[in-house]
């Protein structure tokens, strides 16, 4: 459990020009949840993400982790339960060869050799990697370096995985690979994640979302909730996704689709049972 | 393409292998040839590590070819006594980075710099500078004298963009103008880059990993793949190839991918579309005539 209360944060605390990142934030993070965080450049989410592992430290309120807090002393118990990939695997890729930066951070924990070799071959096989762990980083595509990145926090055996935009640079559809894999790893061995992304689309997969605006949590919900406050996103700097958009639209100029629409899979189903329904027979006829 | 007009640029016959020679050498282009004409609004499209800036690279020439040539207007730019400098005042680029290209500390002199390189005199300079903010939704008032470390990532690229601008290159080259954006800063800067289009006859040449952004901005395609041109021409014919495309890993634009999924339940219904407009007049046609 990620337990945070009344979070604020400003950088150059104290001085005149101190700029406030983090406002009284209150949220909590169950284990195994699959969470997205949202909010425009410069709302406060990667201000979030490093005060999550300790990078810093509050200025007010408390972060707990498992019931650990963090605060200084406290950093690496924290790490051992929180993993964070950054947008540019370039940031954090440390060795040469695939398996040993993936055996970086185990090693770092001073674990025994063959429980090393044991996380680094699970951390591989999770991500697609096995046949990649004698490849040299530099030969591979930004794609499969994000996987190496993911692969190495994994290593670790995390609680909860943070990614801090780790689509950016990657195109949609190996963005969209990199997801699901993070899912089934979710899924079976139950770690929390939490996704930071500017993609409305990417943020639509996840059971729960938060929305982050000028330092403050403003929205929390599933998909279908948040997405729903079409003018609300739209007025602090995000959007919907384009489907979300589209039902919109077609709603007010009065099809009645129905149910939760969230991406094109949705809308066709909504609009093959409108066109089913006897309703929609006796306008249209 | 216009018949009978000659290309302002093209490239004939370019490969390119980095570290040729070595065991480690990588062949990134394939004999690609390409002409661009004057005003054409060019996407050069293609996943990671297909070469797409490598040619971007070559068309620009900030490569030393290995074997091919580049024409600018005619001209092979290759030639020993060629004037790069031309080239440079003729050809815009806007790298991904905006730290790439952003040299001075404060917004104005930044912006100043390439045409007070290029010799222009300080008036016509200032005049540009001006011009060229206000042009890119950064008032000249309120950002010359700002730090331009103190800008957002988004603001860093307009100056970047502001900075070519001032050079008023008849042909202008955006690496993945959009990356890293969030959903106002990308929608803000490609209403800039449409403006843009349609107020200067501008040649425009975007790269990039999707077609998300190149179908609003450009009307044909060359797609890579492997170092070689795989698809060229006009942007909805490609488009229609979803499936090719998605094989290549090229990120479609939303509106396609969920025009493919209506096509699932409506046969004869066009994946090609562009805009969420054009979306919403289809479905309300094939409910009308349903």
């Amino acid at each position: 459990m990620i337990e945070i209360e009344d979070l604020s944060f400003a950088y150059r605390t104290g001085e005149e020009d101190a700029i406030p990142a983090l406002r009284g934030v209150n949220l909590r993070i169950g284990p195994g949840q699959f969470v997205a965080v949202i909010g425009h450049n410069g709302s406060g989410k990667s201000t979030l993400v490093k005060l999550l592992v300790a990078v810093l430290y509050p200025t007010e309120g408390r972060i707990r982790v498992d019931g650990i807090p963090v605060r200084p002393g406290n950093e690496w118990e924290v790490r051992e339960r929180i993993s964070v990939v950054f947008q540019d695997p370039d940031d954090q890729l440390v060795m040469n060869r695939v398996a040993d930066d993936v055996a970086f951070g185990p090693e770092n924990l001073g674990l025994p050799r063959e429980k090393i070799a044991e996380r680094v071959h699970s951390s591989l096989e999770a991500l697609g990697l096995e046949e990649m762990g004698e490849r040299l980083i530099e030969d591979l595509s930004p794609g499969q370096k994000q996987r190496v990145a993911i692969a190495g926090a994994l290593a670790m055996r995390p609680r909860f995985l943070v990614l801090d935009e780790p689509t950016t640079l990657l195109p949609a559809p190996v963005a969209a690979r990199l997801i699901s894999t993070v899912r089934d790893l979710n899924r079976s061995g139950g770690m929390g994640v939490l996704h930071i992304t500017h993609s409305m689309s990417e943020a639509a997969l996840f059971d729960r979302v938060v929305v982050m605006d000028e330092g403050k949590l403003v929205l929390d919900g599933t998909p279908a909730e948040i997405f729903r406050e079409v003018d609300r996103l739209r007025s602090i700097g995000l959007d919907v996704p384009p489907a979300v958009s589209l039902v919109h639209r077609l709603r007010a100029r009065g099809v009645p689709l129905e149910g939760d629409i969230l991406d094109g899979a949705d809308l066709r189903r909504a609009l093959a049972a409108l066109a089913e329904s006897p309703a929609y027979r006796r306008c249209s006829g | 393409m216009e018949a009978g007009t000659s290309p302002v640029i093209e490239l004939k016959n370019f490969r390119y292998t980095y570290l040729e020679g070595t065991p480690r050498a990588v062949e990134a282009i394939r004999d690609v040839s390409l002409e661009i004409h004057r005003g054409e609004r060019v996407a050069i499209v293609g996943a990671t590590q297909s070469g797409k800036s490598t040619l971007v690279d070559a068309l620009v020439y900030l490569l030393r070819l290995g074997s091919g040539q580049v024409f600018y207007e005619g001209e092979d730019v290759t030639a020993p006594g060629y004037d790069r400098g031309k080239l440079r005042r003729e050809i815009g680029v806007v790298f991904q980075s905006p730290d790439a290209q952003i040299v001075e500390n404060i917004v104005g002199a930044d912006v100043a710099f390439g045409p007070t390189a290029a010799g222009i005199p300080a008036e016509e300079t200032r005049k540009r500078v001006e011009e060229s903010l206000n042009a890119v939704g950064l008032s000249y008032p309120e950002y010359r004298l700002r730090y331009v470390h103190a800008l957002s990532g988004g603001q860093r690229r307009r100056v970047a963009i502001a900075g070519v601008l001032a050079m008023r290159t008849p042909v202008l080259v955006l690496d993945e103008p959009t990356a890293g954006l969030d959903p106002r800063g990308r929608r803000e800067l490609l209403d800039l880059l449409l403006n843009l289009r349609k107020e200067r006859e501008l040649t425009l040449v975007v790269c990039s990993a999707g077609l998300e952004e190149a179908s609003l901005l450009c009307d044909r395609f060359v797609v890579l793949d492997a170092g070689k041109v795989v698809m060229d021409g006009p942007a909805r014919e490609i488009l229609r190839r979803s499936n090719r495309l998605a094989e290549l890993d090229i990120s479609l634009p939303e509106t396609v991918n969920v025009a493919s999924e209506l096509k699932k339940i409506f046969p004869d219904f066009p994946t090609s579309l562009l805009t969420e407009e054009e979306l919403e007049a289809e479905i309300l046609k094939h409910l009308g005539a349903g």
